[in-house]
């Protein structure tokens, strides 16, 4: 068995183990039984280590194949790269902050990006046909492992998208957060009349979800401050300059300055809770489309990103 | 100036200050950035100028929407950015100084916020015995403690990490850095363009369709490009060499350049960024003599061969793997007029000399065509900037403020003691839940050594 084979069938365990531990989340809202969030963390735990095992044997098998990158270079790659990031920190915060909760809410997010990734490939379609439609070239993806172009021959693209995802990452905990933020102040809004809290007591207070929310971009801004400036001196090497306002570029920036405007409103009173929490939900829409949105509709220098 | 001149400068300044100029100014930017990349920028390809209205055109160039990163309106966006940077850091950070500088030792009643732990101990020392014993602990896990008497009590203070409030400060000033180093890049670099083909030398570079003389000159040994095994290109490389007055200067001879790789030399950068064929392509002829001569063909007017016939390369290929599966190597295809006017097509590849012989016997052809390649020409981003250690100056303060002003905070701890009782407070800059631990261990130590005495 090729080892890109084997690599696919561990992430079609990763998503099994990452679809139980998302039920069991969802279980764990219904009958409020703690031992059931230690089993969905232990689910997840293991999916991200079965996860990690899938990235580093693809990673082994582009040396066997005499190409040598790390598996990071195109778009099957990173969308299974950010679901692991997601998965990475949605564990550590849970191991930081001790809040179960939260996984309902984030899990999904990487699920997500893991099944996109193993049904619109390539292989899984049979033929390329698939890529004629607008709708086909932008849901399918190549999950074949290229040789890497002259411009992506650097060690800065392990840097550059190592830091871009796990700050991406961090967004999509936050997003995951701030919308169950405005759930549950939602819900509450409406026991206050009918009396009852309903199953949504399990969630963290919304004082604590608020809090969580700021943590994350706190975690996330440095990190795609880092991504940014990484591909910037990237930039700087093989192009000559080190911004050349591309769309990627300004997608990043827009991004950041969304999430430079949430820290500082976070400092004037008004702009918690509520209001944070829709902020926290356009950066990280906006961060989609920087990231998914920009190599599929828009042309520029990243676009070898989203290409079949 | 009179006074209500004053008032309306006072105001503007006041809103200049405001973190609610902030919000809007950082929103607006990141709105109005996202024009630019839904239309075109810099130079137009003639197909989007057909396909957009003659009014909308114009409107969109007045605008400067076409090159909105340097239009006058977003340059002066810009500004106000560093304007409301500058101003926030005047209003604010004399404060903060004073803060680090001389901070609050006595315990003031009223000043807690949301940020405050407390704790109450009871114990039965004298004053003096027991501000010595609490003196002694916070001395062990402050790098600053101070006592003060005040209104008969006895308040013992100790900070860490006063310097945190700074990081958000290093922050801004980081973004001042990096527009300084954008501003001295712009006026003081230059970003062109140098087209050499194999063999030859050049001591000046295209800016904006004028020359523009480097101090030295720059030559092309050579240009190769190196395919994969599917076809793919995986190497372009230009051997470049550096002359000072016609000579080569040491450590600067055939200079490998690739993609990501630039040769550097006084400051200036050359980045392999395109190629292209020069248009000159070698050929051995042979006759089935044995002679061999070996013929330059131009892209222009061809070549003429001894025997009257007239030859042209109608293309070219570095890698002919993608044409035929088996084969490496460059290869060429040639018309060939001979003097009667017969006209015929070949392929004559560099790589395989027995595969030209047969071609040319399959067509009963006298004359024999061996590829010897084609003088290439590479394409060089030359640039210099003498902004950009600014830049990264300011990336590296970005970063180091942004780690301290969100993972350090000033803790700050105040022990008030008066007969019978002390009172443990506690403050911490941010983080109060992970400072609630620590607060809980001091708080513990300081009733621990108060109530059991040696």
């Amino acid at each position: 068995m090729s080892y890109t084979l084997l690599s696919t069938q561990i992430l079609n365990w990763t998503s099994l183990l990452y679809c139980i531990a998302m039920v069991l989340f969802f279980v764990l809202f219904a009958l409020r039984r703690p031992l059931l969030g230690t089993t969905a963390m232990l689910f997840a735990g293991g999916g991200l280590l079965l996860h990690t095992a899938a990235i580093a044997i693809r990673w082994f098998e582009s040396y066997q194949q005499g190409y040598g990158h790390a598996p990071m270079s195109n778009m099957y790659e990173s969308i299974v790269f950010f679901s692991w990031s997601i998965v990475l920190l949605l564990i550590l915060i849970d191991w930081r902050y001790r809040q179960r909760g939260i996984g309902v809410f984030v899990m999904p997010f990487a699920l997500f990006s893991l099944v996109w990734a193993q049904l619109f490939t390539v292989a899984a379609l049979v033929g390329d046909n698939a890529g004629g439609t607008l709708l086909g070239r932008m849901v399918v993806m190549d999950d074949r492992i290229a040789p890497l172009m002259p411009a992506l021959q650097s060690n800065w693209l392990l840097y550059h998208v190592v830091t871009c995802f796990l700050g991406y990452a961090a967004f999509a905990v936050a997003c995951g957060v701030s919308i169950m933020y405005l759930i549950k102040r939602h819900v509450e809004h409406d026991a206050d009349k009918t009396g009852g809290g309903g199953m949504l007591s399990l969630l963290p207070s919304t004082d604590m979800l608020d809090d969580m929310n700021y943590r994350a971009i706190m975690i996330g801004f440095p990190l795609l401050t880092l991504g940014i400036m990484t591909g910037s001196a990237w930039a700087n090497y093989a192009w000559g300059s080190y911004w050349s306002w591309d769309p990627k570029e300004t997608w990043s920036l827009i991004v950041w300055f969304i999430y430079a405007a949430f820290l500082h409103a976070r400092l004037t009173r008004g702009w918690v809770g509520k209001r944070a929490a829709w902020l926290s939900i356009c950066g990280f829409a906006a961060t989609l489309f920087c990231y998914l949105g920009v190599n599929l509709l828009l042309s520029g220098l990243h676009s070898y990103g989203g290409k079949m | 100036m009179g006074p209500e001149k004053k008032n309306i400068l006072a105001e503007i300044y006041a809103w200049l200050c405001s973190l609610r100029f902030t919000i809007i100014l950082l929103l607006s930017i990141a709105l109005l950035s996202v024009v630019g990349t839904l239309l075109p920028q810099g130079q137009l390809a003639p197909e989007y100028i057909a396909r957009i209205s003659p009014e909308r055109l114009t409107v969109y160039s007045k605008l400067g929407l076409f090159d909105m990163y340097h239009s006058w309106w977003f340059i002066a966006l810009l500004f106000l950015f560093s304007l409301n940077l500058v101003c926030c850091s005047i209003k604010q950070l004399p404060h903060v100084i004073g803060y680090i500088r001389s901070p609050q030792l006595a315990r003031k009643d009223d000043a807690s916020s949301a940020n405050t732990l407390e704790s109450t101990i009871e114990h039965n020392l004298d004053i003096g015995h027991a501000s010595a014993v609490v003196f002694d602990l916070l001395k062990q896990s402050f790098p600053f403690a101070a006592k003060t008497v005040q209104d008969g009590k006895v308040h013992l203070f100790a900070q860490k990490n006063s310097w945190s409030r700074l990081g958000v400060y290093v922050v801004h000033f980081s973004i001042l850095l990096i527009f300084a180093g954008a501003i001295v890049g712009s006026l003081f670099g230059f970003d062109g363009y140098l087209l050499l083909t194999e063999g030859e030398q050049s001591g000046a570079v295209e800016l904006d369709g004028k020359q523009r003389e480097l101090g030295f000159s720059i030559r092309c040994d050579s240009f190769t490009v190196e395919y994969y095994p599917n076809g793919a290109p995986k190497e372009y490389q230009s051997k470049l060499t550096v002359l000072e007055d016609g000579k080569a200067v040491n450590g600067y001879s055939a200079v490998k350049v690739v993609v990501n790789h630039p040769l550097e030399y006084s400051g200036i950068r050359f980045y392999q960024a395109t190629y292209g064929s020069a248009g000159r392509f070698y050929f051995n002829v042979s006759t089935p003599d044995g002679k061999t001569s070996s013929i330059e063909v131009n892209d222009e007017g061809g070549a003429k061969l001894a025997d009257g016939s007239h030859v042209s390369v109608l293309e070219t290929t570095l890698d002919v793997s993608r044409y035929f599966r088996q084969l490496r190597g460059a290869a060429a295809i040639l018309e060939l007029t001979s003097p009667a006017g017969r006209v015929d097509r070949l392929v004559s590849f560099a790589e395989y000399p027995e595969l030209n012989l047969k071609t040319a016997r399959d067509a009963n052809r006298r004359l024999i065509f061996d590829y010897k390649g084609e003088r290439m020409y590479t394409g060089l981003k030359v640039v210099k900037d003498p902004g950009v250690w600014l830049v990264w100056c300011g990336c590296i303060m970005m970063l180091g403020g942004m780690l301290v002003a969100f993972f350090v905070s000033h803790k700050r701890v105040w022990v008030v003691l008066s007969d019978g009782r002390a009172d443990v407070i506690g403050h911490s800059s941010k983080h109060v839940a992970l400072f609630r631990t620590e607060f809980q261990r001091m708080a513990d130590a300081v009733r621990t050594s108060l109530t059991t005495v040696e």
